[in-house]
């Protein structure tokens, strides 16, 4: 008799997958009445969670819904071995508007969604070629087709997806999407492979557990994203994913209908490996720069050693002091290359520290005269490269020495003052002064036979700054200089 | 509006459809919801959606009045126009309303 529920040799294991109650419900009748065993899940992520555990003759699929839609389910039932044989029958208003091609996602058959009665017939017709076996092949025509028109609207809606769906399929970035809890609910090729597991088994499992057990703390925390939290990136420490250093992009999507966190995985091993080639290269470079600094500064060394040598050997009292001269001269050129090795970026050097240094130096060399001498340093906060540092050092040389020589003759009390300052972003002033008997009235420091003079007229040229005296109070020599920036020494 | 005869043409009994009905009004409430606020915010695509489920379950249902209404709104709703929509939903929700309020009717028989 119609309607009669049949025997239990006939009941059907069923799950019907759609997101709405109504279409649920109608199933639900009237396949219970028919004796049949209907569990329901109202979208794809429920119904891999229910097929976990439960293992259906038949499965009704709607095409459209939200979280993992219906082709998608098919292909991953399709791929799960122990749903070999189950028939899987789509169930769709979309199958009416266009062409699906369900048996290219694995799907034996398809109706066309439309007034019940006309339905349930065909839900019935599918049931019964269902016994006849998966093997038998799949339906070709969708049932219930010629029973409605066709509408174009859903066409350009159905096309509009394929063609985003193209682009994530290609792109080489992995992307996942995942509900707020977690789950994976999309998967495009590129996160698949960057796993290294296959969409069926990615598809509805745990996000956080793809990870090492140290990392699922710190993703757990990544996936706390509102809508109005900024996408957050991990490109800075990346984590390990099967064995590869992925960042990751997290992004909340607030779609009205469902919140989810889109991710995008981005494979940046070689990236890393990359980086840390150039890093350990300059350190390599830092060492062997600081190398030559040191080698440099040995050398000079050795010269200022020569020369103090040699001038043990020299007699004439005028000829001493030019040896004592030009070993201060060495002196304070390797004192800038030993400042150098010892920065810390290499390239500047303190020049507070350097002038203490070079000053302290000149006042062992006259430490016959320099005895009732007192040193004022006035040097705060100034870094200074090679190129500027070497002629400034120079200058604060000669014109330091030439004060310790002819400011404080007969063992006068005194005192020398150093002070260099920032007086704009670019400028640096630097003054050499003395309070001792005053530069001689008639003599022009421009044009002298003083070979440190002379040095001083030449130095002040390669910094392309000016140097004025000033007879005051002693003497007082004052220049203005700007870092060199572009000028390269060949 | 005369629910047997609904029931009969859907093929289910009487009893069994009115279940399915309140399941209709109670889902398409919430679906009439979405509309407005979709509307009134001027989002098509959203709009375009809940006249889609409401369409659906009218078409299952066989409540042929109501569904070429809904299927009116998320046409135009698809194509990005809203202009109408606002009185066209307003209509539909007043025919939402004599469903409910027969259902009602019918139940207290």
């Amino acid at each position: 008799m119609p309607g009669e529920p049949k025997g239990s040799d006939d009941m059907k294991k069923i799950l019907a997958v759609d997101n709405h109650p109504v279409m649920l419900k109608l199933i639900t009748n009237l396949l219970e009445k028919k004796g049949h065993q209907v569990l329901t899940a109202e979208d794809g992520l429920s119904a891999l969670d229910i097929l976990k555990t439960y293992i259906p003759d038949v499965i009704f699929i709607d095409l459209v819904m939200p979280r993992i839609g219906g082709e998608q389910l098919c292909r991953i039932i399709r791929r799960m071995p122990k749903m070999k044989d189950v028939y899987l029958i789509i169930l769709s208003a979309i199958a009416a508007e266009e062409e699906v091609d369900f048996a290219e996602f694995g799907a034996n058959a398809c109706i066309a969604k439309g007034p019940f009665n006309k339905m349930a017939g065909h839900v019935l017709f599918a049931l019964d070629q269902s016994d006849l076996g998966t093997s038998s092949g799949f339906s070709e025509k969708i049932i219930g087709f010629e029973d409605i028109s066709q509408r174009q609207i859903t066409k350009e809606l159905l096309s509009a997806k394929r063609h985003s769906e193209a682009i994530l399929s290609n792109m080489s970035e992995g992307i996942l999407e995942l509900t707020h809890e977690g789950k994976i609910i999309y998967s495009n090729p590129a996160a698949v492979s960057l796993t290294g597991i296959p969409e069926e088994k990615l598809l509805a499992s745990n996000f956080t557990e793809l990870f090492h057990e140290n990392n699922r703390e710190r993703i757990k925390e990544l996936l706390k994203v509102t809508g109005d939290t900024p996408q957050r990136n991990t490109e800075d420490s990346p984590v390990i994913l099967n064995k590869k250093q992925v960042s990751l992009n997290i992004l909340p999507l607030n779609n009205e209908e469902h919140k989810s966190i889109a991710v995008i995985l981005d494979d940046i091993t070689e990236r890393k490996q990359a980086e840390e080639k150039i890093k350990a290269s300059l350190r390599e470079k830092e060492v062997l720069l600081k190398e030559v600094h040191h080698r440099v500064k040995n050398n000079l060394q050795v010269i200022s050693s020569l020369l103090n040598l040699q001038s043990g050997y020299v007699k004439d009292r005028e000829a001493l002091e030019m040896f004592k001269e030009s070993q201060n001269r060495v002196r304070s050129m390797a004192l800038i290359h030993e400042k150098l090795y010892q920065s810390e970026d290499l390239a500047r050097i303190d020049i507070a520290g350097y002038i203490r240094d070079l000053v302290t130096s000149l006042f062992r060399s006259y430490r016959a005269s320099a005895a009732d001498i007192k040193l004022n340093i006035d040097v705060k906060d100034i870094f200074l490269d090679i190129n500027t540092s070497i002629p400034c050092g120079l200058i604060i040389n000669e014109l330091v020495s030439n004060s310790l020589k002819h400011a404080f003759p007969d063992g006068r009390e005194g005192e020398i003052k150093i002070t260099m300052h920032h007086i704009n972003e670019n400028k640096i002033e630097l003054i050499v002064s003395d309070n001792g008997i005053g530069f001689p009235e008639d003599i022009d420091f421009r044009s002298t036979e003083s070979l440190g003079l002379q040095l001083v007229i030449s130095l002040v040229e390669q910094l392309d700054c000016t140097i004025e005296l000033d007879r005051s109070r002693g003497t007082a020599f004052k220049t203005t200089f700007e870092e060199l920036k572009h000028k390269k020494r060949m | 509006m005369d629910f047997k005869e609904l029931a009969e043409n859907v093929g289910v009994e009487e009893e069994e459809y009115l279940e399915l009905i309140e399941l209709f009004i109670e889902t398409g409430m919430s679906d009439l919801d979405t509309l407005y606020s979709a509307i009134k915010e001027k989002n098509a695509e959203k709009a375009a959606n809940a006249a889609h489920s409401l369409k659906g379950a009218a078409n299952n249902l066989g409540l042929m009045e109501f569904y070429e209404a809904a299927k009116k709104i998320e046409k135009q709703t698809r194509n990005d126009r809203l202009e109408g929509t606002a009185e066209d939903s307003q209509a539909l929700k007043e025919k939402m309303d004599i469903i409910a309020e027969n259902a009602r009717g019918t139940e207290r028989k």
